[in-house]
């Protein structure tokens, strides 16, 4: 096993795509085994052969569909007439858009995508420090994961058999403090700057409440989501078909940005996206099967043990390794490979398992800010024009702020399981 | 003679692709259409357990034959910022050897699926009763057509010039569908 976990690493470093690196390593040690190989096309199968996950594709799609459909813009705008008259308000509006995004779309890179696009531009233009700037949205951009909807979390519940309904609520929390230590951040950095921080427009209650209507209808996805799971309509695969529908409405009769003629593209954009996410999961399957027929998880939590029965020293060893490992691997892989792993490990030690499945979440998107596989970092520094060197020597506020946050949820269980245990309690558990 | 060659694989590549980009298609719009049902149904009060099933079904071949467009599109993720500081010629052989590796995972997952297929032919769905080798198929089917797009993929492959800039242009010219 540990040569099936060298093998891996070399061919991520080596640049072979993720699915493959996660292939390759578990089919050498299923050769080296001696198991019948119709055990790798049997367990992709079966990491696929799942209505749960279903969720995913529509996730995806209806983010499509509202980054296509004018979306964004209209969270800028909301953004803006929100907060646009504070100091350092481009900073702020960043921040504020981050949490409108992460709640629409599901994912990290394309929220960033989308904030910076429709950002920096002014941001430039206005003399703010680009650099700062664009850590700033990069940073944000982690925030996607963690707040529902979550594709993440979709992904930590099926590989673990948390509630999904939980999942999503228990980033909710934990993702809002880390929106309110980026906009303290960006507060505070545009305070000590000069006077290219300073706002000339004055709050508008008007403006306000105009760029809220307009926006409205974007937010009724999140709203639909999480409520209908929340209040046992839907399950997420089917509250996921829904944003899809009203995504389509919105967009097609509201904001009339696309045409109808539009919708085969944005399917097979969505499902090649899909694909991505998903082959990931059906070969992290082979993997996975791999980990279990090895006993591996008994085998590190008795290493473990033997250390020390401390949760505290198992968290916060945990998150370092966790973010070490956010830093070269992509989230959801990580995820499926290491949640069915390490939560029965963290039970062990007396962890509550949703705690730590957020935890887990938190830590690997922290890791998209950070290269190698610096995702939201990459993309933020991409539009900005900037080289990620440059971007990255301002970055330690902005990381540093979203470490304290994680810290903070380490050592605080309830910052993550109060609104799960008071909207879902776990003995009528519903929503998965 | 050779154009010929050339110019009828070209077609073939394109009629493929087109093909399979509207079995994708399909298979997504059912999938939506089936869940929405279910939430229909489970209103009125009609048998839905096929829809379920049949949409899970749908679900395996989408994303099987998806794999391979989005091999085209460049878009299964790989970590690139350590290959691209090295020089190109090196990093033209990396990625030969890396693309082997990677069809050698391939073929035995095809050749497994071979015999899933066989047990597919007795094997039926739970509830709607259907051969399971209807969805088993999606296995070999999509890997193939994911190692043909693997090798045109290398042939598309320039090693990026030296000179600044390459690691933050992939990362945003990959990103924002992400």
């Amino acid at each position: 096993m540990i040569l099936t976990g060298v093998l891996f690493l070399a061919l991520i470093v080596l640049g072979a795509p993720i699915v493959f690196a996660l292939g390759v390593s578990a089919a050498v040690t299923i050769v080296e085994l001696g198991v019948p190989i119709s055990i790798i096309a049997q367990r992709m199968f079966a990491g696929l052969d799942s209505f749960t996950i279903m969720a995913i594709p529509f996730f995806v799609l209806a983010g499509v569909i509202m980054e296509r459909g004018g979306i964004a813009r209209r969270i800028v705008d909301f953004s803006v007439a929100l907060v646009g008259w504070i100091t350092g308000s481009l900073l702020l509006v960043a921040g504020v858009t981050g949490i409108g995004m992460a709640a629409v779309s599901g994912s990290g890179a394309a929220s960033t995508a989308a904030i910076s696009s429709t950002m920096l531009g002014e941001m430039r233009g206005r003399g703010y420090n680009i650099d700062f700037s664009a850590g700033l949205i990069a940073a944000a951009g982690t925030l996607g994961p963690v707040i529902p909807p979550s594709i993440m979390m979709v992904v930590l519940a099926t590989s673990t058999n948390l509630s999904i309904g939980r999942a999503f609520l228990g980033g909710v929390v934990p993702g809002l403090l880390m929106a309110a230590g980026l906009l303290a951040a960006g507060y505070f950095y545009a305070l000590r700057g000069g006077d290219a921080y300073r706002e000339a427009t004055g709050f508008s209650p008007s403006r306000l409440l105009r760029s809220f209507r307009a926006a409205l209808p974007a937010f009724a996805i999140p709203g639909v989501v999480v409520g209908g799971i929340i209040g046992g309509l839907f399950t997420p695969t089917e509250a996921a078909a829904v944003a899809v529908v009203i995504a389509l409405l919105v967009a097609l009769l509201v904001y009339r940005e696309v045409t109808l003629g539009d919708v085969p593209a944005m399917v097979l954009w969505a499902a090649s996206l899909s694909a991505v996410i998903m082959m990931v999961i059906a070969t992290a399957n082979v993997f996975s099967w791999l980990i279990a027929s090895e006993n591996v998880p008994a085998a590190i939590g008795g290493f473990l043990h033997e250390k020390t029965d401390s949760a505290t020293f198992f968290l916060l060893a945990m998150g370092a390794a966790l973010l070490l490992i956010g830093m070269f691997m992509e989230g959801i892989s990580a995820i499926m490979v290491l949640a069915p792993v390490l939560l029965p490990i963290a039970v062990s030690f007396g962890v509550d398992p949703l705690h730590f499945g957020v935890l887990m979440v938190m830590n690997l998107s922290l890791g998209m800010l950070t290269p190698p596989y610096g995702i939201t970092l990459y993309v933020a520094s991409g539009i900005a024009n900037r080289s990620v060197m440059q971007v990255s020597r301002e970055l330690a506020l902005p990381l540093g702020t979203l470490l304290f946050v994680l810290l903070l949820t380490t050592f605080l269980p309830g910052v993550v399981t109060a609104l799960p245990n008071l909207l879902i309690p776990l003995a009528g558990a519903s929503g998965s | 003679m050779m154009r010929r060659v050339v110019f009828q694989l070209e077609r073939s590549l394109r009629v493929t692709r087109a093909a399979v980009s509207s079995l994708v298609f399909l298979f997504f719009a059912y999938m939506l259409a089936a869940v929405l049902v279910q939430v229909v149904g489970r209103y009125f009060a009609f048998s839905i357990d096929w829809a379920a099933e049949s949409a899970t079904f749908a679900q395996v071949w989408m994303v099987f034959l998806a794999a391979g467009l989005a091999m085209r599109d460049g878009l299964h993720v790989r970590v690139d910022a350590l290959v691209n500081l090295l020089p190109g010629q090196l990093q033209r052989a990396l990625m030969l050897v890396v693309t082997l590796v990677c069809l050698w995972f391939l073929s035995l997952a095809v050749r497994g699926s071979v015999d899933l297929l066989r047990v597919g032919l007795i094997e039926t769905s739970p509830v709607m009763r259907l051969p399971m080798w209807l969805a088993f198929l999606s296995l070999p089917l999509g890997l193939l057509y994911l190692g043909l797009e693997l090798v045109l993929s290398l042939g598309a492959y320039r090693a990026p010039q030296d000179g600044g800039g390459t690691t933050e242009a992939t990362g945003a010219d990959r990103g924002p569908g992400r």
